[in-house]
């Protein structure tokens, strides 16, 4: 009889701990962090996001309108169920209002329609689907570092003036990686060169020979690599150690982070183009976070890491002018802030829910130019946030009074 | 190195001719991957063929050189070569304390519970490598002497790459004359035929296991460091490649070191080719091929004959409780169920009875008929899918909806029956496997499916359209009315003389035949039916958590459905249920700590294994019988010779 | 008469094949260099109590002694070094290992065991077919095997289950004229058999097993006298 005491009793407890949260609910200002702890996304975002996070409340002060400030998160494992799981739960009894990022596309916009559905906000940092601002955007959600659209304009454009006109396309098998590559395709003919073929390659493969060898055939100028994660590391690995990249053909990552340069080493990255919102290297104040950011991970924060933390900043100082944390206007005082701390200095939020603010185009050092670890990138240019993103008449938002 | 300039090739979407260049290479990459599948499949074939186990850790020690390989070089500086060596050193010496320690008090078992032990023990070597080393790739740089390509003007070679492809091969021919050519090798060969008669000749078997095993593991390890420099060295490596590994193995004879190195060969080259005329089905192609295979060839290519098991899996099973004591009981269970959601989160306590229906259906088959599926997760997911687009694209009510995937699993559930229903055991549950793999690729590819973003956002509709499902209450008691009408009707068939039949079948099915049974079509209608069951189960998934996504076909929630039936109690009725319960709390426990949630499912996997084999439930019926005073019936029936 | 111990004695031994109780007490003794044939109906227990001795039963209880040593506590593969022997009914030979493979099977446990080219000597047959799979030898070309297998060894306890079952009589009467061989280097011998014309000239002793118990020991020369007895037990 023992045994089944013990089973009865650890399922009340562990229901008990869920039910129990809801109690703070209406004293607190809950903070959460759906990301993939272990899984393929979870060195770019993952406990870094969290850090990020709490690093903002903390310099916020713990504390708004007289409530204490908590963060809490969960590993959604990369998967879309689980994060709508948690989700729901999180919004129905455990008091969170907001959720600062979710560790992917999928994931990211079926709990954004949910959010919309139990008034919370959402605020995307890692993921970059242009669908989060165009068809399935809502009045609760924020896409805050990037978006493919954005990503694809200037890398693309920064590759053809270079002089690569003939790209193939490595392309991860869903609706990311499909919205990317075809956006960066019109980017590419747009500045007048031209797409000779793509191969479509699925979500953590572990070899891309075969694929590398479609590329291979084509002959291309610039090979690139719509994926993410883990996955753009691999695949960039794999095509250097064919031979490609060389002379003057150009490996180019669409989305690359500073955890996936790290991982292929500067050997091979080295000439790579990339763009992103941010580079702890580039003023005394990115610096001074990042250099914080490191005593705790062990490693800088990369764009969406940054992100976490200016938008939570943002989200607090909104609920602070606003007078209350309810969602619709805190949501209205953060379109109406405009953003200028270290991590943009000119960003605002868009009715469509887009932060538009300056890109940045950089190239990957070569060994001999890098002074130490994470000394990657050197800036070829500033992308100006009107030529980065495309104006809100292109915007597919039906929140937008057409 | 410069890259020769090739012939220049006009690519377009719509190719009707296949350059050379592209079929010498993808013909190339297919033998560098049949390389890996081959080595890999060897060291399977060569632990299951003396020790019959199928070594679920294969992949997870294959990555555990990896690993090792690239910690020597980054701690102590010990770069490829001597890794090569010294990384299946190492896991070698893991594997004999695994083999010491674990296997070796499972061998006198159905040899399933190999297959469940390595099972939580590949979940918590990988569980727990993600957590100390993330899941990024690590770097890791092939030897000096082997970088550059060859460049054929046809094909180019990456050197490495083609030092890959003989090492395999001179291991491989190594192991081959190891075993069929020295003495210690017949010893080997002759204990796999007989390991008893084997032991009185004087000659050390149990030694002679913990060697087998360590030489598979180890044979995992070196194709492990083979693959470092190529692929990222990630914690998550080995579990991509293990299922299809176990297909070659499987089409290719499960013992027959012929059969693992050819035919890893083979499928690796079919599968490069596939890439080059049909992508999408390079993935499949192996498990049809598998599948194929084992319809007219049962054993497998190579494989010797299958030695049908003709007692019942002699799975731990403790019996049927009587009247009196299950009356006390089923009255706490209705009161707890039908106040749960006043404290616990309605969606949450709906979630747990939709999974508790899914085990339950997987019990239906492993506790009543014997017979271990492991590809459930196909009449779970697949169903899931058809009710999400049946509510959110057809706009049907879900009194329709489920129906319509009710009848999609049990469909599916009919073509597995007739593909897998004449197995047993092993074979059966590897079928399955397979099968299910084909279902998870299908809708991957499937546009409707909407790959990784699933479908979301299903409504939830009026059921009968009277009851508002969006209400979490009325959600919650519908469920639970629907599942209790599900469960009463299982207990019915169960009880009648169907349910005899499927008994007897189980218990020993020669005899059943002998007695003019139709055996297979018991068999098979059993088959449907579970698999009806948890269609039902994944219909009601989606209906409470509105969000169908391939998490829901994959072999990782097959996995799950088994540990919950296994954790819960075989073959008892309400033990599945309880066993899904104590999972998902455990697991919804564990999302926010930072314990991985794998590590634990795999520690209770590895117990139950061992001291557990009952389950909870299985468990307090012993004890509550043995109160009872009927002695002689409570026995362990655990066990059956490995040899006789 | 010098007081010799018993090569092999078995005292109150139970045996078990899972939940069935086979042996209900086996007390039997066999002095060294005596052959003893133990015979009886089918399902009487004779094969169990030569896996009882070997260690193969899974559960067993009483005394098993060797040369006076008990050796129910040692392991199955260590057996074989107190000078054991077993050949079974079904002959274990390997299909997959040549015949040669199969006669340098069984490990050397004991001095005086015979070199491979004298066992190739005696059983020139099993030199012609030294290369081929063993089950590809005829079933008494197979029994030949395993007992010349033995010879290698140098053990000196022989279990021998129904060595002539199934076989032609001309097959039966090399088998009898091997088992003269193994005889002739003092090999105590535990014979199961049926056949009673096989076991006359070879057999020292007789006993009888029924329902697990040896109901009769005899000496061979008691056989003709007794045979109304015999009779009794094995009739159907």
């Amino acid at each position: 009889m023992r045994m089944k005491m013990n089973v009865v009793s650890l399922a009340i407890a562990g229901l008990m701990a869920s039910v129990s949260a809801s109690a703070f609910a209406a004293d607190t200002v809950k903070i959460g962090l759906l990301m993939d702890m272990s899984g393929n996304y979870s060195d770019v975002a993952g406990r870094g996001s969290v850090t990020a996070a709490e690093m903002a409340v903390a310099d916020f002060g713990g504390e708004v309108l007289g409530k204490k400030i908590e963060v809490v998160s969960a590993d959604m494992q990369n998967k879309v169920d689980l994060a709508v799981s948690i989700a729901n739960e999180w919004f129905d009894v455990g008091g969170v209002d907001a959720v600062m990022d979710i560790n992917n596309s999928s994931a990211g916009l079926a709990v954004s329609k949910i959010a919309a559905a139990k008034d919370k906000l959402v605020t995307i940092n890692i993921s970059g689907s242009t669908r989060f601002t165009n068809e399935d955007c809502n009045a609760n959600t924020i896409h805050y570092v990037y978006d493919t659209e954005a990503l694809a304009r200037s890398t693309g454009t920064a590759v053809v003036q270079e002089g690569g006109k003939k790209w193939f396309f490595v392309t991860v098998d869903y609706t990311f990686g499909h919205d990317f590559e075809k956006q960066t395709a019109a980017a590419v003919k747009a500045a007048g060169g031209e797409v000779i073929g793509s191969v479509k390659v699925p979500l953590n493969a572990p070899d891309y020979s075969s694929y590398i060898l479609q590329a291979q055939a084509a002959n291309p100028d610039v090979i690139a690599f719509a994926t993410a994660g883990a996955d753009t590391s691999n695949a960039i690995k794999q095509a250097s150690e064919f031979g490609m990249g060389q002379g003057n053909q150009k490996l180019a990552g669409l989305l690359v982070y500073d955890n996936e340069i790290d991982a292929l080493g500067l050997d091979i990255a080295k000439g790579m183009m990339l763009t992103s919102s941010f580079y702890w290297d580039m003023n005394d104040e990115t610096r001074a976070f990042s250099k914080r950011y490191m005593e705790k991970m062990g490693k800088m924060p990369n764009m969406s890491q940054a992100g976490v933390y200016s938008s939570t900043m943002h989200y607090l100082k909104s609920i602070a002018a606003a007078g209350t944390d309810k969602t619709a206007d805190v949501m209205a005082m953060m379109k109406k802030t405009p953003i200028n701390d270290f991590f943009t200095k000119n960003g605002v939020i868009r009715e469509d829910g887009l932060m538009v603010h300056d890109l940045f185009l950089f190239r990957v050092k070569t060994p001999e130019e890098s002074k130490g670890p994470w000394d990657y990138y050197s800036l070829v240019r500033t992308v100006p946030a009107d030529e980065a993103f495309p104006p809100l008449s292109e915007s597919k938002c039906p929140l937008l009074k057409k | 190195m410069p890259v020769a300039a090739n012939s220049k090739v006009i690519w377009g979407s719509n190719m009707f001719s296949y350059p050379i260049q592209l079929i010498m290479g993808q013909l190339l990459i297919g033998v560098i991957n049949g390389a890996f599948y081959a080595v890999l499949s060897l060291g399977l074939a060569v632990i299951f063929g003396l020790l019959r186990v199928i070594n679920f850790a294969h992949g997870a020690q294959y990555m555990l050189g990896a690993v090792t390989a690239w910690l020597l070089l980054r701690y102590l500086g010990i770069g490829y070569w001597p890794a090569l060596v010294l990384a299946p050193a190492i896991v070698g010496l893991l594997a004999f304390v695994i083999e010491r320690l674990l296997l070796r008090r499972i061998y006198n078992l159905d040899h399933l519970y190999g297959l469940l032990l390595t099972f939580g023990l590949a979940l918590i070597i990988e569980g727990s490598m993600r957590h100390w080393l993330g899941a990024a790739g690590k770097p890791y740089a092939p030897p000096a002497l082997l970088t550059g390509v060859w460049n054929f003007g046809i094909v180019i070679v990456p050197i490495y790459r083609a030092f890959i492809v003989s090492a395999a091969l001179v291991v491989c021919l190594a192991v081959w004359l190891l075993i069929e050519k020295t003495k210690i090798g017949s010893y080997l060969r002759a204990a796999t035929e007989n390991a008893s008669l084997v032991e009185t000749f004087g000659v050390n078997v149990p030694i002679l296991l913990s060697a087998t095993y360590v030489l598979g593991a180890m044979l995992a390890a070196f194709a492990g460091v083979l693959a470092a420099p190529i692929y990222q060295v990630s914690p998550l490596m080995g579990s991509h490649l293990i299922i299809i590994v176990f297909a070659v193995v499987v089409a290719g004879g499960m013992g027959s070191i012929m059969g693992a190195v050819v035919t890893g060969f083979a499928l690796g080259i079919l599968e490069g080719l596939t890439k080059v005329f049909y992508p999408q089905a390079s993935t499949v192609v192996i498990f049809l091929v598998m599948a194929l295979v084992l319809l007219f060839r049962p054993a497998g290519l190579f494989g010797r004959d299958v030695a049908a098991s003709t007692a019942a899996p002699a799975l731990a099973t403790a019996g049927k409780l009587s009247r009196k004591a299950l009356v006390p009981i089923a009255v706490i269970a209705a009161l707890f169920l039908l106040a749960a959601p006043f404290f616990i989160y309605p969606t949450f306590a709906t979630r747990l009875l939709c999974f508790a229906l899914f085990a339950c259906a997987f019990n239906l088959l492993i506790g009543y008929v014997g017979l271990l599926s492991f590809g459930h997760a196909a009449f779970f997911g697949g169903s899931a899918y058809i009710t999400a687009h049946a509510l959110k694209i057809w706009g049907f009510p879900p009194e329709v909806a489920i129906l319509a995937g009710v009848v999609l699993a049990s469909a599916i559930g009919f073509i597995f029956g007739i593909l897998a229903i004449r197995r047993q055991g092993i074979y059966f549950a590897m079928i399955t496997l397979a099968l299910g793999q084909m279902v998870y690729f299908c809708f991957l590819q499937a546009p409707f499916a909407g790959g990784e973003d699933g479908i979301q956002a299903v409504p939830r509709g009026m059921l009968f359209g009277m009851i508002d499902l969006y209400h979490p209450f009325a959600l919650y008691y519908s469920v639970l009315a629907i599942v209790g009408l599900a469960l009463a009707a299982t207990w019915r068939i169960l009880n009648s003389p169907f349910g005899s039949i499927l008994g007897a079948v189980r218990d020993n099915e020669l005899r059943a035949v002998s007695l003019g049974y139709h055996v297979h079509r018991y068999k098979l209608g059993a088959f449907v039916i579970s698999a009806a069951l948890a269609g039902l189960a994944g219909s009601l998934k989606v209906i409470t958590v509105q969000i169908a996504s391939l998490t829901d076909v994959t072999w990782q929630m097959s996995g799950e459905v088994v540990l919950m039936t296994l954790l819960g109690g075989m073959g008892t009725f309400f033990g599945p249920a309880v066993g899904a319960a104590v999972i998902t709390v455990i697991e919804h426990y564990l999302a926010g700590f930072t314990v991985p949630a794998p590590v634990v499912t795999g520690g209770l996997f590895v117990i139950c294994v061992l001291v557990f084999r009952r389950g909870i439930v299985g468990e307090i019926i012993m004890l509550l019988r043995i109160r009872g005073g009927s002695k002689t019936q409570a026995k362990d029936a655990a066990t059956s010779p490995v040899h006789v | 008469m010098r007081d010799v111990q018993p090569h092999l004695r078995l005292s109150g031994v139970q045996g078990w094949y899972g939940e069935s109780h086979v042996l209900h007490g086996v007390d039997l003794s066999i002095m060294p260099g005596e052959t003893l044939m133990l015979t009886g109906r089918n399902g009487a227990g004779k094969t169990t109590t030569l896996k009882a001795i070997a260690a193969l039963l899974k559960k067993r209880t009483g005394a098993i002694e060797i040369n006076g040593r008990d050796v129910t506590s040692i392991p199955r593969h260590r057996l074989a070094y107190q000078g054991l022997a077993y050949v079974p009914e079904e002959r274990g030979i390997f299909s997959s290992l040549t015949v040669e493979e199969n006669l340098l099977l069984p490990v050397v446990v004991a001095e005086g065991g015979m070199m491979i080219e004298e066992i190739y000597t005696l059983f020139p047959n099993l030199k012609e077919r030294r290369t081929s799979p063993g089950t590809k030898l005829s079933g008494g070309e197979q029994q030949m095997l395993a007992m010349a297998r033995v010879l290698r060894t140098g053990a000196k306890l022989l279990l021998l289950d129904e060595p002539t079952e199934g076989l032609a009589p001309v097959i039966v009467d090399r088998i009898a004229e091997t088992l003269q061989i193994l005889k002739q280097r003092r090999m105590t011998i535990l014979l199961v058999e049926q056949n009673f014309g096989f076991s006359k000239g070879l057999a020292d002793r007789l006993c009888v097993m029924e329902h697990g118990r040896i109901v009769l020991d005899l000496a061979a020369a008691d056989i003709d006298a007794r045979r109304g007895e015999l009779e009794g037990y094995l009739g159907v």
